[in-house]
């Protein structure tokens, strides 16, 4: 789990709060309309990597420890 | 909307992992669906096999999530279905919201709103871009009923963006609302645009024009707070020599 919060957050997250730690859009990020490119991408890409090569039991470990602040960048 | 730009199908693949990840109890479903049909999309639109990588990546996910995205794979609905509708412009594809309208113009007016959203952004304004929206007779009130009542039937389609100007001082947000819409005919379209009501005791102003088949409608609140740059005839002073030169440009 420390790893999945050192790749989540950088280190960022704290224990209790979101997952992703910090790792939200802006607004202008979540346009559809237009295309700006994000550093969020990078940052979630590397929890969605970290997370698909678990085993099912820890992915379903990581997916308790995710609240709903983590679940809207995940869609977005 | 990466992976399309990039050609390359990591983005979106990464997307649809992101999705198992994602308790579908904890969300509303819509959400998931939506954000899955996206990926769906773009995943089809660079020619990867989105229904074996949702397959594939689906195993990952809780059981609820992972029925809501193996229903999309075999099944893949269209971004239309949750609201959007994917526009091609000369940035690489964007989606724009679509109220699901009537909306067979001759003519895409996608690029076109566009433009128009451009204009208001560089002026200041955040904005909400739809297509396949409606032209409502509220706005256009003047003239013969009847024959206004029968142009706005018979448009072909409409885009419309709104406005939303930077706050200034204590004075309150208001909006800018702007349609362009292609008309059955010339006179269809001049009729509308004659038609727009020019003010309201209700607190908006309006005005229109018409180049072609193609009329342009642009409304505007204007009350007593409003700072005399956020007046609607500020705005349309403002805007309207660029909004007829563009205008015309379709048209022509």
């Amino acid at each position: 789990m420390d790893e999945a919060w050192a790749v989540a957050g950088e280190g960022r997250a704290r224990r209790g709060g979101p997952l992703l730690g910090d790792s939200v859009y802006a607004p202008d990020e979540e346009r559809l309309d237009s295309w700006v490119s994000s550093p969020t991408d990078d940052r979630l890409r590397s929890f969605v990597e970290f997370y698909a090569g678990q085993s099912e039991a820890e992915r379903r470990v990581l997916r308790d420890r995710l609240t709903c602040e983590d679940y809207y960048p995940l869609l977005t | 909307m990466k992976a399309i730009r990039d050609r390359q199908p990591e983005s979106a693949i990464a997307g649809v992992l992101a999705l198992t990840a994602v308790d579908a109890d904890c969300v509303d479903e819509r959400d998931l669906a939506s954000a899955a049909g996206l990926v769906w999309f773009a995943l089809d639109r660079i020619g990867a096999n989105a229904s074996a990588i949702f397959v594939d990546a689906s195993a990952r996910a809780c059981s609820k999530t992972r029925a809501i995205l193996e229903r999309m794979g075999p099944h893949p609905e269209s971004p239309f279905w949750f609201g959007v509708r994917p526009v091609d412009t000369d940035d690489g594809v964007v989606f724009l919201h679509d109220y699901q309208a009537r909306y067979s113009p001759t003519i895409d007016l996608s690029p076109l709103i566009l433009r128009v959203r451009d204009l208001l952004e560089d002026d200041g304004y955040s904005t909400h871009v739809c297509v396949a929206s409606d032209l409502s007779d509220y706005w256009v009130r003047c003239g013969d009923a009847v024959q206004t009542a029968k142009a706005i039937a018979g448009l072909s389609g409409t885009a419309h963006v709104s406005g939303y100007p930077p706050k200034i001082g204590k004075s309150r947000l208001e909006t800018l609302l702007i349609f362009i819409s292609e008309a059955a005919s010339e006179v269809d379209a001049a009729t509308i645009a004659s038609g727009v009501t020019p003010r309201d005791k209700e607190g908006f102003c309006g005005v229109g024009f018409a180049e072609r088949d193609l009329c342009l409608v642009v409304i505007a609140r204007e009350l007593p707070t409003s700072p005399p740059s956020l007046r609607a005839s500020a705005v349309f002073t403002r805007f309207e020599p660029r909004l007829r030169d563009l205008l015309h440009a379709a048209a022509a």
